[in-house]
């Protein structure tokens, strides 16, 4: 018998508990050879000893305690029974837990969604609201700005486009239905390339551009309102300027 | 008349809870002791113990239907509410002093001076020495002490100890193993003490 085999055997062996006669007698020969064994064998023994004091030590029970769980139990027993209660096992609660995550989720994301408002810095001294694109119903925010040259965006919802057309005549009208009323293209629009929402952009353009751009101003100089509509990739697609 | 004695816990628990009460007294019969000393040897403190086992059946009391018998036997059913006791009772002492081995030493004292006057010197060493092992088993890690207050102090063998603390044969097993050696190292001074105190203080002066 080894060292490492002894350990193994040693705590059934000083507790006399199951240790097979031939164990027991390779345990005794090699303890007659081995001194830190030995050793490890009365460091046990004395501890089986005194875990025998600490056994013997205990105390009884009282029987005010037998008295007082019996009490309990009467009066357990004699109040009326309550409903038992509907215990959820551990599978149900995390898919109650999850179904809970799930809608608070949803309700984040829905209030989290862009609005379909277009705020418009204008030079007008009151707030108005002015009535968006055909595209959108929703009426559009307007207040009031003394500063220069400005701009200020708001997700611009996607037009509502027909149903594409396989038709090379109907594809050209479809770039005057792809913008919203009042919007010039800026570029070739159409079912691919102006497929996703745009953003409308308020700029403030000196008049000089706009008049180059071949438009006539009552007003020549300062500057002109203009609503630029920009999509996802940065580029313009239309732009309407105030009238 | 049906023989209670015979009846599994399981049996007793689901006729207790229909409001039989002398199959509560059967199971208490059954299962106070080894609540009792588990509590004992985990608080150092009979107060304490008696609190866990009263506490123990009232819990079985209330929460024996959720019983399941897939799970294991009753007796390791209420071990567990015994250890989740044990455990609210230490974080709520923590705060304070370890409370010494017995909860009334003069009284203790009292009944050894009559229970053992012949022996009285040998009563005292052994009270010593198991106060001292009694602290030592409390200053170990928590899953050493289960071990070593489950097989050496309550008894149980490695398997029901096993089943109890839901762990492996073999876990016991080394946990035990390793808590042996830690006991073994802290009370050393305590082996060393009795050489000294056995071989007395006549070596000394002669």
């Amino acid at each position: 018998m080894t060292c490492q085999e002894l350990n193994l055997h040693l705590d059934n062996y000083v507790r006399k508990e199951s240790t097979a006669e031939s164990d027991g007698d390779a345990i005794t020969a090699h303890l007659s050879t081995c001194s830190d064994c030995r050793r490890l064998f009365e460091e046990r023994n004395e501890l089986e000893r005194s875990l025998q004091f600490v056994r013997d030590s205990a105390p009884r029970s009282s029987e005010e305690l037998d008295a007082r769980v019996l009490a309990n139990y009467r009066r357990l027993v004699s109040e009326p029974a309550v409903a038992p209660k509907t215990i959820l096992s551990r599978p149900a609660i995390l898919a109650w837990t999850a179904f809970a995550a799930a809608l608070l989720l949803g309700a984040a994301l829905i209030m989290m969604r862009p609005k379909n408002t277009v705020t418009i810095r204008t030079q007008n001294p009151a707030p108005q609201t002015i009535a968006t694109s055909p595209a959108t119903s929703e009426p559009v925010r307007s207040t009031t700005s003394q500063s220069k040259p400005s701009i200020h965006a708001r997700h611009f919802p996607k037009p509502r486009h027909q149903s594409a057309s396989p038709d090379p005549a109907l594809a050209s009208a479809q770039v005057v239905r792809s913008l919203p009323e009042g919007f010039r293209s800026l570029m070739y629009c159409d079912e691919l390339s102006c497929a996703q929402d745009m953003d409308m952009i308020r700029v403030q353009l000196p008049s000089a551009f706009v008049m180059r751009s071949g438009r006539s101003l009552p007003q020549p100089g300062g500057l002109v309102n203009a609503d630029v509509l920009v999509g996802p990739d940065g580029i313009a697609r239309g732009i309407r300027f105030e009238q | 008349m049906d023989n209670l004695q015979l009846s599994s816990d399981a049996d007793l628990l689901t006729r207790l809870l229909a409001g039989d009460e002398r199959a509560f007294v059967a199971l208490y019969d059954r299962l106070k002791s080894g609540i009792f000393r588990y509590a004992f040897y985990m608080t150092s403190s009979k107060t304490a113990a008696e609190e866990v086992t009263q506490e123990v059946f009232i819990t079985l009391l209330k929460e024996g239907r959720s019983y399941r018998q897939t799970r294991g036997d009753v007796g390791a059913f209420a071990f567990g509410i015994a250890r989740n006791f044990v455990h609210r009772i230490e974080r709520r002492e923590r705060p304070y002093l370890p409370l010494p081995v017995h909860d009334s030493p003069l009284e203790n004292l009292a009944s050894t001076l009559v229970a053992h006057s012949e022996d009285l010197s040998g009563q005292m060493i052994r009270d010593e020495v198991a106060g001292r092992v009694q602290a030592a088993i409390a200053s170990l890690p928590d899953h050493y002490r289960q071990a070593v207050v489950l097989c050496d102090l309550c008894e149980l063998s490695y398997e029901e100890a096993a089943a109890r603390l839901h762990c492996a044969v073999g876990t016991i097993r080394s946990r035990l193993n390793r808590a042996h050696a830690i006991l073994a190292q802290k009370l050393e001074p305590l082996r060393r003490g009795a050489d000294i105190r056995s071989t007395g203080t006549e070596g000394c002066l002669t």
